[in-house]
This record gives structure tokens, sequence and C-alpha cells, in this order.
């Protein structure tokens, strides 16, 4: 699996907990009312122990991080 | 309180980002004169209304308490969310303007734009912090804009969310917040050594009181974060705990598992920090759960947290705050009752303790009611009821609501008279056991979601505008949920649509338009057939019938 498909699938699993919810690229997650500013610090952290990469708490912003697109631009930045 | 002592550092803000702001009594109590005359100036007189809409910041700080000295009534809102759509934003203040009907509006040049704020989409003056600022008089102030005495007439008006609670100001005069500090004080056993910490907003009841007014009426030290940091980086509170050995801090139970999760609250960024001098860690404005304060002290308890700090106390806008509180050295008492006979009954019969754990349930106790309050448990005809009956709270004190600003019509049903006093009916259920109070749920339909009330009517009427819903036909709810130790919102609606891709569009949108109207997460949406909702006999979409068939589905599938 790919970096987006493993954190839609964390994102579907874990925090929706609909397993079966698919996540598009450029779904709005935040501002679309899918998740919520309590569930960013949740993704920051799998994103750290899934891929090793820290994004720093003023990374994670609405702005920032409203689409999965979004998300894993931010994490292949840092991976780099 | 100023007089003394005036270099004594009163609060210290704290942004990410930036050094700390240490501000001392004489500085604060300057700059709120500054802002009263500058309002002043302005034509903003005595017992008008002031709605402030400002950021964490020194000038929320200022404008609040100039607002006090100058004898008008300041009510303070949230600022626009990131996600936050400014048309409902704006429909919802000018809701409420009509309503409480205030003399201006206090924004700087970010928020108003934010919101889109002009003076011309406000039916009210708007007054922009850095217009005054650059205006400030320079003159010192006539003595005679400082109003002195009407102890009764209105001090300050507290709102909770959404378009229901904006129209619900909460109007509580001088005397009563006077007594209310007098009386938390004194059960808090408050002292020159004692410093509080928050992280909560200021239009919350919990932020504004127990950690705003109360220290500065106090003469204690109070450290305020910005609520947007902590919610980024919850260990900013512990570590704000840590550096300034703080003793006292208030809290929704949500809180205690946010921080309790490691990976929320990251094992490396607690290196040095020290729990010990926390006296109290007050657990308020939302249900409160045993586990939820276990997970607390079983992770915090080896970085010097005494397990005997967590406290409960149990409190409204409308007392105030605070009606009971416990702990305080003392560890919280747990009521082990018989869970059927709970439901079932409405009775609180203490459980054999050899029954399995499924038929217990633990109620944590919130303790005995403050020393200025006086609490009955009343049924349906305001009859008292005898211990351990389930029943609804009412209240008296010498701090409850004058009533709610400009709503006659609420005052009507919320005051009755038992014997020769008035009571509040908070609309809270639950029962008295040796002297004292357990919460056991609420009588009328509301989500507290994350310490913050919502009412139901106002995500049912968004997500009655989504197209493909049958208007009239959704019901919102909440569901706790241990995970978070808090409610999640719940949301059923009436389709005809039979595609999934139909239903999901649909779910979609029921998510998005309750998001940016709200800025409410809806955990579960579901899209249900025509006539699947439970109705009362008057044809009312009855919220609690849904919500009981909901969670029996939700268990038969476990």
């Amino acid at each position: 699996m790919d970096i987006s498909n493993k954190l839609a699938h964390y994102i579907s699993t874990d925090i929706l907990r609909q397993p079966n919810r698919v996540i598009k690229a450029d779904e709005k997650l935040i501002s679309g009312g899918l998740i919520g500013s309590f569930d960013l610090v949740d993704i920051q952290a799998f994103i750290e122990t899934e891929f090793g990469v820290w994004i720093e708490d003023p990374a994670m912003t609405v702005k920032t991080c409203d689409t999965l697109a979004q998300i894993v631009r931010l994490i292949e930045e840092r991976k780099t | 309180m100023m007089a003394s002592d005036p270099d004594r550092v009163c609060v210290t803000i704290q942004h990410a980002g930036s050094p700390d702001l240490s501000i001392s009594r004489r500085r604060l109590l300057l700059t709120a004169t500054s802002w009263a005359h500058a309002f002043h100036v302005s034509g903003v007189r005595a017992e008008q209304v002031v709605v402030i809409i400002l950021p964490h910041g020194e000038d929320l700080l200022g404008v609040y308490w100039g607002c006090i000295m100058l004898g008008a009534i300041p009510s303070i809102l949230p600022t626009l969310g990131d996600k936050l759509a400014p048309d409902k934003y704006r429909a919802d203040l000018n809701a409420l303007i009509a309503v409480t009907q205030p003399a201006a509006l206090v924004s700087d040049f970010h928020s108003a734009a934010t919101c889109e704020l002009t003076s011309d989409n406000l039916s009210i003056r708007l007054l922009l912090t850095e217009d005054i600022s650059r205006n400030m008089p320079t003159t010192t102030p006539p003595e005679t804009i400082f109003t002195s005495g009407k102890p009764d007439r209105t001090a300050i008006l507290q709102h909770s969310s959404g378009s229901t609670g904006l129209q619900k100001g909460v109007a509580l005069s001088h005397t009563a917040v006077l007594n209310h500090v007098r009386t938390v004080a004194e059960r808090m056993n408050l002292g020159k050594s004692d410093v509080i910490v928050s992280w909560l907003p200021l239009y919350h009841d919990m932020g504004l009181i127990a950690c705003f007014i109360l220290p500065i009426l106090s003469g204690v030290n109070v450290v305020l974060m910005s609520p947007f940091d902590w919610v980024r980086a919850p260990v900013r509170l512990l570590q704000a705990i840590s550096s300034y050995r703080g003793t006292l801090c208030w809290l929704p139970n949500f809180a205690l598992n946010f921080m309790s999760n490691p990976n929320r609250v990251r094992e490396r960024d607690l290196a040095g920090v020290a729990l010990s001098s926390l006296r109290a860690l007050i657990n308020c404005s939302e249900p409160t759960f045993a586990a939820s304060m276990d997970l607390f002290a079983a992770r915090f308890t080896r970085f010097g947290f005494n397990s005997e700090a967590l406290c409960v106390s149990y409190a409204m806008a409308e007392n105030v705050f605070a009606v009971s509180q416990n702990g305080l050295g003392i560890p919280v008492r747990r009521d082990v009752i018989n869970r059927q006979m709970l439901i079932r009954d409405q009775v609180a019969i203490p459980a054999l303790s050899d029954a399995p754990v499924s038929d217990k349930i633990v109620m944590m106790s919130a303790g005995q009611p403050l020393a200025n309050m006086r609490m009955a448990i009343i049924d349906d005809t305001l009859v008292p009821l005898p211990d351990r009956v389930v029943g609804e709270v009412a209240i008296h004190s010498d701090c409850l609501l004058t009533g709610y600003f400009n709503r006659p019509d609420l005052n009507n049903i919320t005051f009755v008279r038992l014997g020769d006093l008035t009571f509040f009916r908070t609309g809270d259920l639950g029962y008295l056991a040796e002297g004292e109070i357990y919460i056991t749920g609420r009588k009328k339909d509301l989500l507290i979601v994350a310490g913050k009330n919502i009412y139901p009517q106002d995500l049912e009427q968004l997500a009655n505008t989504v197209e493909g819903i049958h208007p009239g036909r959704t019901v919102a709810f909440g569901l706790f949920d241990d995970r978070t130790g808090t409610e999640e919102v719940v949301l059923l609606a009436e389709s005809s649509e039979t595609e999934p891709e139909c239903i999901e569009r649909i779910a979609n949108e029921v998510r998005s338009v309750v998001g940016i109207n709200t800025d409410v997460v809806v955990r579960r949406v579901e899209i249900v057939g025509p006539g699947s909702l439970i109705k009362t006999s008057s044809g009312k979409i009855a919220r609690s019938a849904n919500k009981e068939r909901y969670v029996a589905a939700i268990a038969r599938t476990r």
C-alpha cells in the first residue's frame, strides 16, 4: 500500500470507523465535516509511526491538511 | 484587589511561538481603564451590551474588564474558526443581535475581515481595536464614567453555541458574580500561592468564570494559553503546569482521555514535566467518567501527579458556574449501583458486590452543593423526591441568573417556586445520596461534545436543507464514546433515495453542511427509508426513542 492508501485506510477505519468508506484524494476532510481538529493530532501520530515522518504542530492546520492529497504532500516533502 | 501589590503578575498569556506575556495588576487595570474611557468616548454607556469577538490575547482581557469598569455588559463570542462559513456565522450573530440589542461589537481587523463583518452587514456599530487604539483618549477619564453600585443590574452575559444557544444569553448580576466568586474561592481554599492554568476559551463559562474572573477577583495568578494551541499540542497544558507550578486546573472529561493517549501527548515531550504542584484537577462541564480519571492517574502518577487531586464539579452558566464540588484531598466517591434499576425504575440502588459487572454502573459523585446552594430533586409535578430517586435537579442560590436576556418566554418556564424559594430547573437528571449529587443524564435535548453544548435542533435544521432528505425527517443525538471520553454526534435522516451513490452523497453533504455551519463533526450519518424514524403522538420526531432504537441496533451487531 502506498502512502495515500495507508492514510486513507487509517482515516476510514480508525477515525471514521467505516472501513468501507472511500476517501478521495481531493475530498475536503475537515472543512467537509468528515474529521475534526482533534483528529489531526491522531493523524500526526499515525504519520510518525507509519512513515517515520514528524509533521510539526504549526503545519497541521485546516488549510494545510484539508485533503488526503495535501497530507500526502506534507509527508513526501519531509521524506525527501 | 488591584490596589494592593500592583506589580504582582495576575495573568500570563501563552501563545505558541511567542514568549510568555506576564501582565501585572497595574498593567491590567491601566489597560482596562483606557478601554473603558475609549468606549465611553465612542458612545458606549453603562448597562448596554457589548459583544466581543477577539482572539486570545491581551486586548481581549483589557476590553472585557474595560466594559465591566464602565458598567457595560460584555459578552464574548468565539472568533470564526478555519472551517466555518462566514455567512452562517453572521446570520447567527445577527440573530443574537436582534435578541440582545447590543450597543456595539468590538473586534479587530483580522477577525472582522475573516468573518466578513462590516458596519453595513451588522445592525450595530462595529468598533475595531486598532482604530480605538490609534485614537485612545490621552486625558484621564472622569471618575463619573465608572459606575458604582447597582449590584442587581446585569454585569455579564454568557452565551452557549449554535443558533439556539446564541439566542439564550444568560444574564448574571454583579451580586451573583461576586457571590459566586466568594463561595468558590472559599470552597477551593484559594490563596496567594495558587496558580490556575487553563487552555479553555473565554466564551465558555468554565474558561470565563473559573479561569479568568475567579482568579482576577481573588488575586490568584492565572496562566492562559490559546485553545487552538492546546488542541494542536495538548502537552502544552502539562508543560505550563510544570513550568508555573500550577495548582488548579479545570477541564472537561474528554480532555483527560485526550491527554492520556500516548499518540496525542508523546512520551518524549513529557521529559522534565512535573505535576506534583497540582492540588486540584477539576473535571467539569460534561458527564464525568471514572475510567477517564483512572486513565489520567495511571499515566501521570509517575510525573508526580497525585490522583487525589482529581475532583468533580457540577456547573452551569445559569448559576454563574459551579453548583457543587468534591475532592480537594479526598477521593471522589464512586457509587456502584444496579444498572437495570436505574434504567427501569429511575432509582439508584447500590449493586450487590457479587453482581456481574454488566449489572453494575459506576456513578461519579459531583460532590456536595456549594455553601450558597440549595438543591432539590423534583418529579414532573414539582414534588421533591427522596435520596436515591432520580429526578430533575433544581437549584436555588444567591448567584442564579437574573433571567435569559430579553427572553421572558424562557424565563416563565425555567423557574419554579418550591416552598418559599425560587428554584431554577436545570433540565439535568440526577439523584442525591449521602449529601452528594450524582448526575445521570439530561431531561432536555442537549448534546455535550468535548465540553461544548450543542442543541440537536440546530444540527437537524441544517441537515434538512440537504437535497434528497425529507425536510423535518431528521434526528440528531449524542452517543458516549469511551475511547474519547465524550459524546459523538449521530444524525439519522429519511430519504427516498436507494442508490448507494446517492445515499453516500447525501451523507457527505450532511456532514459538510453541519461542519461548516457549526464546527461540529457528525461522526455517524445514517440515511434511512421514508417513515423509518419514530414519531411522537403529535407527529414530531422522537429523539430519545430513535436513539434507544439505534443503540439497541448497534448492540445487536457487536
